[in-house]
């Protein structure tokens, strides 16, 4: 068995402000580079290539941090296979509160059949794909199936898989894309108990963890 | 007080009276804000710069003028991140795969200039330039790839298409680089991206 690059739990701690600014040129220049590769990859960087050095982590997290971002998992909490970037929570509350990257009705619309037959179907099976980037994918006639009209299908899709939020295969077929991996805990927490809630609407446990849940972190979206 | 964490809204704060929420986080100096605000929705009021110097100074951001000249400012991570390891291996983009690194260098090769310091903003040019230069032929599943690449690179910013994008990305759309580009820093744009343009150049000149 392989030990992975960075212990999965090194992002977990609070931020040492400053812990950027410790470092000579030429490691500030790698971790610069390193974000980089975080924020514009379109796949996860595999977890070999993150720093096993703690001082070159929390440089890490010290600059994801100012620029409003956090490094993230993919796959097994305790065995990453990759790792991203992600908003910051209190970010994302702050970007939703502002209306600044909702996707549009239709899109949303799609994005949330996708989910719900990739990631909730299979997860209420005990078969929850993690990451969700790994569910087996479905045939585009599902969608077809739900009753949304094709003509908002087809544009919608082509735009989520641009975004990276769908992989949207001619002979594949549909499921969850690269995008959906750079969700924090929380973040990805919100998502399932709103399909939650859209599958079982009546159901009172649902409702019950639904309502515990808005009282803790705030309204879901 | 409960802490108020960073990136909220206080309406009873000096800074709730100005116009947007954007306009709120520059009055604030919420740079963590802005910076993610311009990730995901891509433009910011032209004095989200200030704010975000100290990020532009240590190279976590840049910052670029739009080329329609609106008083807008366009900003990403800075992205030294990728030599350009063979011919077709453009940056950043070595990741993204073959088909839009393909497309990004047909657009580099016609809009950018290997006597330019940067190849942002480069010149205007159009599809079928980038097409005859790649010698793909019209209406091959090359030329498919092609458009495909190029609405890839425009939804990330790398890339802008004629004025809205048109369907079907006939010849005659004009092309020019996206501002993203402006963000690209560091030895592979200094060095060996003109290197590269101007290999390409010279072979075009043995070749006509």
């Amino acid at each position: 068995m392989t030990t992975p690059a960075v212990d999965p739990a090194a992002f977990d701690a609070p931020v040492r402000s400053g812990a950027f600014e410790l470092l000579g040129v030429a490691d500030r220049d790698r971790v610069l580079a390193l974000f980089a590769a975080l924020e514009q990859s379109r796949l996860p960087l595999p977890a070999a290539e993150m720093p096993g050095d703690p001082v070159m982590v929390a440089a890490l997290a010290d600059i994801a941090h100012r620029a409003g971002r956090v490094v993230v998992p993919v796959g097994p909490a305790t065995a990453p296979t990759g790792w991203t970037t992600a908003y910051a929570n209190d970010i994302t509350d702050s970007l939703l509160a502002a209306d600044i990257g909702i996707l549009p009705p239709e899109q949303r619309m799609v994005l949330t059949v996708v989910l719900l037959l990739c990631v909730a179907e299979p997860t209420a099976r005990g078969q929850r794909p993690d990451p969700w980037s790994a569910a087996r994918p479905i045939q585009r006639a599902r969608l077809n199936a739900c009753q949304i009209p094709d003509s908002h299908i087809t544009p919608a899709l082509a735009q989520l898989h641009l975004a990276g939020l769908v992989v949207n295969g001619r002979k594949s077929g549909v499921r969850p894309g690269p995008a959906l991996d750079r969700l924090t805990v929380a973040q990805r927490s919100r998502v399932e108990l709103a399909l939650l809630g859209l599958a079982a609407p009546d159901d009172p446990v649902i409702r019950r963890i639904i309502a515990r849940n808005n009282d803790r972190s705030g309204a879901i979206r | 007080m409960a802490e108020q964490p960073v990136g909220s809204w206080d309406w009873d704060d000096p800074a709730a009276a100005a116009a947007t929420p954007l306009d709120k986080a520059i009055v604030r100096r919420d740079a963590r804000l802005l910076a993610a605000a311009a990730r995901a929705g891509g433009r910011l009021p032209a004095a989200s710069g200030d704010v975000l110097a100290g990020l532009r100074d240590i190279g976590l951001v840049a910052v670029a003028a739009n080329n329609h000249g609106r008083p807008t400012v366009v900003i990403g991570p800075a992205a030294d991140v990728r030599l350009v390891a063979d011919g077709e291996d453009v940056g950043p983009l070595t990741m993204r795969g073959p088909r839009i690194r393909r497309a990004m260098l047909g657009a580099l090769l016609v809009c950018a200039s290997p006597n330019d310091p940067h190849p942002y903003p480069g010149r205007t040019s159009t599809v079928g330039a980038i097409r005859t230069l790649l010698r793909i032929r019209h209406d091959s599943p090359g030329h498919v790839h092609l458009k495909g690449g190029l609405r890839e690179l425009a939804a990330y910013g790398l890339v802008e298409l004629g004025d809205d994008e048109p369907a079907g990305l006939p010849d005659t759309t004009m092309v020019r680089l996206g501002a993203q580009v402006a963000t690209w820093n560091g030895p592979w744009v200094r060095d060996d991206l003109p290197l590269l343009l101007r290999q390409v150049a010279d072979a075009c000149e043995v070749i006509l």
